[in-house]
């Protein structure tokens, strides 16, 4: 590669960001034109970037490494792999589709697309970087731009949202950079390298302690289920944009965490750890199924819904066997596409409806059918209806849960199954109070479903059903690069 | 004895133009007023330039041992001489607003000149008596300033507080002082470690640890380490705001290149005596638990900021306890990132002071969509105060607690960084007040009247704030070529 491809994808956004700063405020309406082409490059990029992808191969690829602060052996390194190229490529779609949904926004558009690049740029950077502490940097990046979006476009109870969500991401982040810290002098090998650290020596008592730390970062980011509790807030009160962006990707953070640092760099602690990860997680795919059934806001029904589907993504990757992490992975990539899409759709309801109690919606099939269609299309999906690309991730997750053999093992499989039934059970409950049964008049008149909204949907339609119906390509690769980090 | 005179060169410069513009306002009167800020400007810069032409490349001990010209003071001189710079800068837009200030504008000048002579010999101190002296010359000027508003009574209180508590510290470390004396028999520095170091005197000689201590609460004073931080939130509430920027910057670099000075060169091995440590974990400790408790409910800008310069002190003191050659050049970067962020911020605060009158925390509502650029510069200084990347405080904090848990101090970085998640609260409650809340004051001070050299200020301070997370090896090749240790004599 004649050009550092990477680098290009994640900078590209702070430089439109600049772009944006630097238009005069009577040119307002020229934000949203900057911002959407910045993004349709980065897109272009990631296209560009995944059809130039071996996918046969498990290593790194497009890696860029050079010395940037020499004194304590920290790298400028960046690299993807089959785990991390389809999470570059849905953040910078996530991306496009955020600024598509925000396009008719008027309260400061300039500061709202020139955040929503930042956010970009970090969101991009957590997944190809390979040197701890510009992992760190990318991951803490995140933040202020979310913070501000939540604060400043959310809802009514945004600033607690945003606080909140602020605090409990940042408490957990900084325990997880003395984790880091732990790492660097113990290990032997003084390199916040991600790649050089699975050489390391660390007795295991250590390990566990680190991963401790480590998974206080990244469980609270999943969010596993003690520590959820910002993220009904959050998503609730951010504009739909930021929940877009929320649980497309900022949720696949946390678990990449642990599928890049945690295992492969502390793999005594991942087994010894794995059974309370485990329990955790199939905590909160049934908590989570349970709490999504007595919602009676839309948003925070989805809300619940991830915290539920993420519970399979963690009980994937504390079972350790490939064929499980590679559903993780899957059902992390599945989750962004679909829920991404439930809360564009629950945007685009709440534009028409001006409400978002789903006890003052009903028969909204029969004003926009098109828009019902795709939200009933959209929660098959999220349910894991076989043909449509959720079904595989907790399919894979569950397998290879399952064939690890112990008891244990099947008794977390068994009980996550609940989880799917009360996941069918919400979403089918939530669309006959939602689209079926008889029209509430006070709603008044819907609009039907905008072109420019069509356009914003079609890519993640397309997307879920192609994964629906031949998952192999991406199984492939995935899989390719779990079987590397996991040493096999 | 010609060789001895050439090495305090800048002292003398900046000396010089101290008492130039005290006497010529005396003479002169109000016509000089407008030139007196730019003859400080030039004289701090000449100072600069002294510093690279005459102290460079000629370094080594001069007045039998009292003044000590390495890496180490140049550094610390002109990182003080530019922190001068900066205040002075700010000044010139503040003292048209103070009555007294512009009363008395060459003494004002002078005062704030004699306390960077202080903070630059305190940083080339050799022995114990120049530590003692410098120490002073950097405090009598500011309990003077921190009182400059001669009818304001918090002003008033601010500086009687300060000089009873500042008297109260400086008599307790010079009785350390004496006691370290008496235990080793020694003046220098140097001196002294070599006595320590061969008679082992830090794990027997009790006289000895107790003189170490009772300095370490003198200087615990001056960085305002809890617990004997208790003058620290009036004095910074009641002075005027470009003397509190002074007393968090200039008066802090000083007592922290003292700091350095006593423990790294002076008791060299103190890192073997568990007193001392324990007593440098303790107020570390407290620093960053109360400081960053207390600061939570402020509603005045000033206040606020001293207790973050309290719990900042804190994370500083982690690098003492670490006790390490790589925490030495670690406490030089942090304070490298705190003083940059800190000017910048109260460079805002004076801002918001003057186009609305008031000092408190609401005051800076609605500024994000009036003031954007400045706005966004105060987010850098905020977000970097809390520790976060990509600016300049979290490459302090990286590297102090980096250097805590290569000393086995991995318990005490685990609750300190917890603390700056505290930290995160009241920060970002500034940034709240600028972008969400709207401003409902009189009309006149919405948008803030903000002049070329403030601009000009801010924005250098949050560029600085970016680059050293851009290009940190810059500034850790520079701290580490200027750590200094017992063996450089």
């Amino acid at each position: 590669m004649g050009f550092n491809i990477l680098s290009l994808i994640t900078f590209i956004p702070i430089a439109g960001m600049l772009v944006i700063a630097l238009v005069p405020n009577k040119g307002e309406k020229s934000a949203k034109w900057i911002a959407l082409i910045t993004a349709l490059i980065i897109f272009g990029l990631s296209i560009f970037l995944w059809l130039n992808f071996d996918g046969s191969q498990g290593g790194m690829q497009f890696g860029e490494k050079y010395l940037w602060i020499p004194g304590v052996n920290i790298y400028y390194h960046l690299g993807v792999d089959g785990i991390s190229m389809p999470f570059v490529f849905l953040t910078c779609l996530l991306t496009v589709l955020g600024i598509l949904v925000s396009w008719n926004i008027t309260n400061k558009p300039k500061v709202f697309f020139a955040l929503l690049l930042l956010l970009a740029t970090g969101m991009i950077g957590v997944f190809i970087a390979l040197d701890f502490i510009l992992f760190y940097i990318f991951w803490e990046l995140v933040l202020l731009p979310m913070y501000f979006l939540i604060g400043i476009w959310g809802s009514a109870n945004r600033m607690y949202a945003a606080i909140k969500f602020f605090l409990y991401t940042l408490f957990g982040s900084v325990l997880m950079l003395v984790g880091i810290l732990m790492i660097y002098f113990n290990s032997g090998l003084q390199t916040f390298d991600i790649l050089e650290l699975t050489k390391n020596s660390l007795a295991p008592g250590l390990q566990n302690w680190i991963f401790l730390l480590l998974f206080m970062g990244f469980a609270i980011k999943v969010p596993m289920f003690p520590f959820h509790t910002w993220l009904p807030d959050a998503h609730t009160e951010a504009p739909t944009a930021g929940s877009v962006l929320l649980a497309g990707i900022l949720l696949k953070m946390g678990a990449y965490g642990f599928i890049r640092i945690g295992i492969p760099v502390l793999p005594e602690a991942s087994k010894s750890w794995a059974p309370a990860i485990a329990i955790l997680a199939v905590i909160g795919i049934i908590y989570g199924a349970l709490a999504s059934l007595i919602q009676k806001d839309l948003k925070r029904l989805v809300a619940f819904s991830s915290v539920s589907h993420m519970g399979f993504v963690m009980l994937g990757i504390s079972s350790l066997t490939p064929t499980a992490i590679n559903g993780a992975v899957l059902q992390m990539f599945n989750h962004g596409c679909i829920t991404g899409m439930l809360f564009l759709l629950v945007g685009m309801v709440y534009e028409r409806t001006h409400t978002r109690m789903i006890e003052d919606m009903g028969g909204l099939a029969n004003k926009t059918p098109l828009l019902a269609g795709i939200l009933a299309f959209t929660s098959f999906a999220s349910l894991g209806l076989p043909g449509l690309s959720g079904f595989w991730g907790e399919f894979l997750v569950l397998f290879g849960t399952f064939t690890k053999g112990s008891i244990f093992s099947k008794v977390m499989v068994y009980i996550a199954v609940i989880g799917i039934v009360l996941g069918a059970a919400y979403l089918l409950w939530m669309l006959q109070r939602v689209i079926f049964g008889k029209y509430n008049e006070k709603l008044g008149e819907l609009k039907k479903l905008t072109w420019l909204e069509f356009v914003t949907l079609a890519p993640l339609i397309v997307i879920i059903i192609l994964v629906g119906v031949y998952p192999t390509p991406i199984i492939n690769m995935i899989n390719n690069s779990v079987i590397h980090i996991l040493g096999m | 004895m010609s060789i001895d005179i050439v090495s305090i060169i800048p002292e003398i410069i900046i000396t010089c133009v101290g008492l130039l513009v005290l006497l010529l306002s005396v003479f002169i009167g109000k016509k000089f007023d407008r030139a007196i800020a730019p003859i400080t400007a030039v004289g701090l810069a000449g100072g600069i330039a002294a510093v690279f032409i005459f102290n460079f490349y000629n370094t080594g001990i001069f007045f039998s041992s009292s003044f000590v010209i390495e890496n180490f003071s140049n550094f610390f001189r002109i990182f003080i001489l530019i922190a001068t710079l900066i205040v002075v800068g700010l000044s010139v837009g503040y003292v048209k607003d103070s009555v007294y200030i512009k009363r008395n504008l060459g003494e004002f000048y002078f005062l704030i000149l004699m306390v960077s002579v202080g903070a630059m010999l305190m940083s080339a101190a050799g022995d114990l008596i120049m530590l003692f002296i410098s120490l002073e010359l950097v405090s009598i000027p500011t309990y003077i300033l921190a009182g400059y508003e001669k009818m304001n009574e918090r002003s008033n209180e601010a500086a009687l507080k300060y000089f009873i508590l500042g008297i109260l510290a400086s008599a307790i470390m010079v009785y350390g002082f004496s006691m370290i004396y008496g235990a080793t028999g020694e003046i220098s520095l140097t001196a002294i470690s070599k006595a320590v170091t061969g008679g082992n005197m830090l794990q027997n000689n009790y006289i000895l640890i107790i003189g170490v201590i009772m300095s370490l609460i003198g200087f615990g004073f001056k960085i305002a380490a809890v617990p004997f931080h208790f003058w620290a939130p009036d004095t910074y509430e009641g002075a005027p705001t470009i003397i509190t920027a002074l007393i968090t910057t200039i008066a802090k670099i000083a007592a922290f290149a003292g700091l350095i000075r006593l423990l790294y060169v002076g008791i060299s091995d103190f890192r073997n005596s568990l007193w001392v440590i324990l007593f440098i974990i303790v107020m570390s400790l407290l620093s960053a638990i109360l400081g960053n408790l207390m600061a939570l409910p402020q509603k005045n800008f000033k206040r606020l900021m001293a207790y973050s310069s309290i719990s900042h002190a804190g994370y500083m003191l982690i690098g003492f306890a670490a006790a390490s050659v790589a925490a030495q050049w670690a406490v030089m970067i942090y304070l490298m990132a705190y003083v940059t962020m800190n000017l910048g911020a109260f460079a805002v605060a004076m801002l918001v002071e003057r186009s609305r009158k008031s000092e408190s925390i609401s005051a800076f509502a609605g500024i994000g969509y009036t003031n954007p650029f400045i706005s966004i510069c105060m987010i850098i200084f905020m977000i970097s105060m809390v520790g976060l990347p990509p600016f300049a405080g979290f490459i302090g904090k990286l590297f102090v607690f980096q250097a805590g848990v290569s000393s086995n101090l991995t318990w005490l970085v685990i609750i300190s960084v917890l603390t700056s998640v505290v930290s995160l609260y009241y920060y970002v409650n500034i940034i709240k007040q600028m972008y969400f809340t709207k401003y409902e004051g009189d009309v006149g001070g919405v948008v803030l009247k903000t002049p070329k050299l403030y601009y000009i200020i801010v924005a250098a301070c949050a560029l600085f704030t970016i680059l050293m997370v851009v290009v940190p090896s810059i500034f850790i090749n520079l701290t580490q070529s200027s750590i200094t240790t017992a063996d450089f004599y």
